[in-house]
């Protein structure tokens, strides 16, 4: 495959290299090159430099990042050290991973306005190209809406819109799919495939190649990554007795809304059991039912074995930096706990792979450690005999979601119960022993995950029929 | 926990609703400034200013901010008119009810993006008008975000926020469990945003505001009427 | 090779990035819900500014600039008129937070920023007291004798200053837990 010249290129980075203020290391050096109409894909694990690599492509390193550029990096064929940004982005657009923190306005038309009204055009040119973006988009009956009630899908598409409102000839994105359901990552993807036979240059940022697979003559470039060294999954120190949650007609209304509705099923302890459906569906909501942060109608009974303790469910939240404020992994790990199991501690921290971490800064971790962290804080309350995680692999690569789905297979040999909320389909059906289908706060499925998914539920091409397994 | 007024409840409909936000700023500014005018003059101006409080449709907000200085007020006027006079007792507490309400009119009939507008319009930087507003914006998540900061740290069993004089430390240790947490946060969200911003081009030198404000007839009537307000209580001396 | 293209204007130098206008803001935000949410127990004149100089001395550390107190104060001031905080009307409540602002500014020039305990102590003492200052000047402005104004201020101003002190030393503690945690070397890496 011929790379096209720099002079042809709209990006063109030449052992470009990023050393963060303050850090020994420097991210790169990478080499790259994209043209009008080229699909690319630059994949590697989790801390491989993907994010930094995305920014210096579109320019936002160095100008809003403390550091060392080294190498060349040329877009639009201006330096991006010495072209200034707002001119950059004339060139290239971007696209970060979350679409809700990329959400500058209060309506969808002032949201795609605020990058025309920086393009200096005249009011009437920019209610044109307004006007031509929500039709594009298909965004016109959103017009007046406040963004933040548009589904993740639906805000992706937007800030894809308010980005190429300004006609970029490039486009960079950095993990764009990684808060989608899969029906609405693959929507994306056909948006992205027709942006670029209108002669947009892509270049997408991924942990791997799964969803762009089938995109014709994807250009892949993947990252190095370090030699990641294997985890250590000792037995845990203790024996959760049997025990099962057992819920008959659960109803549970946000806001006058009914999000749950009759759901009936049995949970037992000793088992991974995932929650999968489209974002919406009502996955957090049950998980937070369970543990007992909404009120419900119906019934949701604990019924242990021995009797003599009601067994207690734990709460992993999506973002761990919710929980974190300690000045080391170790003072995370063992605030606010009166008494501590020295022999079940050491066994949590090795099972998490944390033992090295212990005396760092919490915030400095990886976004994979941090969650590692935030369940250990959780399980490491005394009583607990089950954990609920929310979203856990989004954002991980392919080596975190192992990791995590060994970890949870260990849990539940101690006895824990595992309730996993997930759109990750693939990872539910290879670490869990149960899979629940949710759709519209109703649980239309159960399967044991070694059977077919019902495909057309979920809208999944991606669950291909290899899968399906008798 | 919070319900931001103006986020949860969009300004009622009504004739000062959709008056320029740059008139409602100039009426209040007014009004704030005439504190210091006599009684007969003060009355007045109490008079014109409660028609356009019922004009907007906000005399419950009104009285019920009145009700909050309710104490105040009567110790005020008990006391002046105790040892000063009743007519002095009375001024006093008619400059301090227009003190109170005097900017009512504009944050209860004004949303943020107007006010972002008003302020582009007037001069103000781009970016501190774009940072107030998100600010604003951006209030409400901030509030389920910390929310979810004490339920996350409920589920490790720091009990918030139970905060108590008699256990200063634990309080302590406790209002940090959440601060923490919600600064960093609310750091990060910053990040995100500079860089959605940037990465759109906000601090371009040829920005050019799409929202245009434009004084409307209602804008005029409300500013003849000031300055006939004003001339009669320069004539009446 | 590049071709040849017309020179951009630069942007002007801004006293404030971007980054820091918005952190400023966005903390100025949580200033007021945490007003709403952080609730003590005992409703003593000034008990407010417990967590407002906690956070006021808190963002003027993270971004050690001067005017990064007033900036934050100002924003909160009008965020919390716009929710309908404050008993005493907008006005009061724009003037007594950007004044809150103004004196951990001030102290802060004086005593220097950074995690240090005498300057956010002295930060928020000074802070609370300039807000109970401001509803002073405010009664005077309108007329109301300035011995009577005067009379029975000594009590809280004694509140304000002391629970002044307790909000400066929590930022202080927060300012230094986040240090520890590694907050400030994020933040280092941005512009």
């Amino acid at each position: 495959m011929t790379r096209p010249a720099a002079t042809t290129a709209v990006i063109a980075a030449r052992a470009a290299a990023f050393r963060y203020a303050g850090q020994a290391s420097a991210v790169g050096p990478f080499d790259f090159a994209a043209a009008a109409g080229e699909f690319h894909l630059i994949s590697g694990p989790s801390g491989c430099g993907k994010s930094t690599f995305a920014r210096m492509l579109c320019g936002l390193v160095p100008h809003l990042y403390r550091g060392e550029l080294a190498g060349q990096v040329h877009i639009g064929g201006r330096s991006s050290d010495t072209a200034p940004l707002w001119w950059l982005t004339t060139v290239v657009g971007f696209v970060a991973q979350n679409p809700r923190a990329q959400l500058l306005s209060s309506t969808v038309r002032d949201e795609i306005m605020f990058g025309l009204e920086n393009l200096g055009l005249s009011r009437r040119a920019a209610h044109e190209r307004l006007g031509h973006t929500l039709a594009t988009f298909g965004l016109e009956r959103f017009a007046e809406r406040d963004p933040r009630s548009l589904s993740g899908g639906e805000q992706q598409r937007l800030i894809l819109a308010a980005v190429m409102a300004r006609q970029p000839r490039a486009l960079v994105l950095d993990e764009p799919f990684a808060m989608l359901d899969t029906a609405s990552a693959m929507q994306a993807v056909s948006e992205l495939v027709a942006l670029r036979h209108q002669g947009c240059a892509i270049t997408a940022f991924e942990h791997g190649p799964a969803l762009l697979a089938g995109v014709d003559g994807l250009q892949r470039l993947a990252l190095p990554a370090a030699e990641i060294p294997d985890e250590d999954f000792p037995d845990l120190a203790v024996e959760v007795p049997p025990f099962r949650v057992v819920v008959n007609g659960l109803r549970v209304e946000l806001g006058g809304r009914p999000v749950l509705d009759g759901i009936d099923c049995t949970l037992a302890g000793g088992r991974v059991i995932a929650i999968v459906g489209t974002n919406g569906s009502g996955k957090t909501t049950l998980l937070r039912t369970l543990v007992g942060l909404h009120a419900y109608t119906g019934r949701v009974n604990t019924l242990s074995s021995d009797g003599h303790q009601t067994p207690r469910l734990g709460l992993c939240f999506q973002n761990p930096d919710c929980q974190i404020f300690n000045a080391s992994v170790r003072q995370e790990l063992r605030f606010g706990l009166s008494e501590i199991d020295e022999d079940f501690y050491r066994s949590v921290v090795r099972l998490l792979g944390l033992v090295r971490y212990e005396q760092t800064p919490p915030l400095l971790l990886s976004e994979g450690q941090k969650k590692r962290l935030a369940l250990a804080t959780v399980l490491l309350r005394p009583g607990l005999s089950g954990i609920c995680l929310d979203e856990p692999t989004l954002g991980q690569d392919a080596h975190q979601r192992r990791f995590l789905g060994r970890i949870l297979k260990r849990l539940a040999a101690a006895g824990y119960l595992c309730v996993i909320a997930t759109h990750d389909v693939e990872w539910a059906v290879k670490w869990s022993d149960e899979v629940f289908l949710l759709q519209a706060g109703r649980l239309t499925t159960r399967e044991h995950p070694r059977t077919t998914l019902n495909c057309e539920d979920l809208r999944d091409p991606a669950v291909s029929p290899h899968q399906q397994l008798r | 926990m919070m319900r931001p007024r103006a986020q949860c409840e969009l300004p009622r409909d009504s004739f000062l609703r959709r008056a320029d936000p740059r008139t409602k700023l100039f009426l209040c500014a007014a009004t704030s400034a005439a504190v210091m005018l006599p009684l007969a003059h003060l009355a007045a101006v109490l008079t014109a200013y409660s028609l356009l409080i019922l004009a907007a449709r906000i005399e419950r907000q009104v009285l019920a901010q009145l009700r909050r200085a309710a104490v105040l007020l009567i110790v005020l006027f008990a006391a002046d008119w105790v040892w000063i006079g009743l007519d002095f007792a009375v001024l006093i507490a008619v400059r301090l009810i227009l003190l109170i309400t005097g900017f009512s009119l504009f944050f209860a009939t004004t949303t943020p993006d107007e006010l972002q507008a008003a302020l582009e319009q007037m001069r103000v930087p781009a970016r501190l008008a774009f940072a107030f507003a998100t600010a604003y914006r951006f209030l409400h998540l901030l509030d389920s975000e910390w929310r979810e900061i004490v339920e996350a740290q409920q589920a490790r069993g720091i009990v918030v926020p139970a905060l108590s004089w008699r256990a200063p430390r634990q309080s302590l240790a406790r209002a940090m469990a959440i601060i923490v947490p919600a600064v960093v946060l609310t750091t990060q969200r910053a990040w995100s945003i500079t860089e959605a911003a940037a990465a759109r081009g906000f601090e371009s030198p040829s920005r050019r505001s799409s929202r245009r404000l434009r004084f409307s007839r209602v804008d005029r009537l409300l500013l003849t009427a000031a300055v006939g307000v004003a001339a009669c209580l320069l004539a009446y001396r | 090779m590049s071709t040849a293209l017309p020179p951009t204007p630069e942007p002007p130098r801004r006293y404030f990035s971007l980054f820091e206008l918005l952190l400023l803001a966005m903390l100025a935000a949580l200033i007021v819900v945490a007003n709403f949410a952080l609730r003590f127990p005992i409703r003593l004149p000034g008990h407010s500014g417990v967590v407002w100089m906690a956070l006021l001395v808190t963002a003027a550390t993270i971004v050690p600039k001067r005017g990064a107190a007033i900036t934050a104060g100002c924003i909160s001031g009008v965020l919390a008129a716009f929710v309908g905080i404050g008993d005493r009307g907008a006005l009061d409540t724009v003037l007594s937070y950007a004044a809150a602002g103004v004196g951990v500014d001030l102290s802060m020039m004086v005593l220097g920023r950074g995690a240090r305990v005498a300057s956010c102590v002295v930060a928020g003492a000074l802070g609370n007291l300039l807000k109970l200052a401001t509803k002073v000047m405010l009664e005077v402005w309108i007329g109301i004798p300035t011995g009577f104004v005067l009379l029975g201020r000594l009590y809280p101003a004694a509140t304000h200053t002391l629970l002044g002190l307790a909000g400066g030393y929590l930022g202080f503690l927060v300012v230094g837990a986040l240090r520890r945690a590694g907050f400030f070397a994020y933040v280092a890496e941005k512009r």
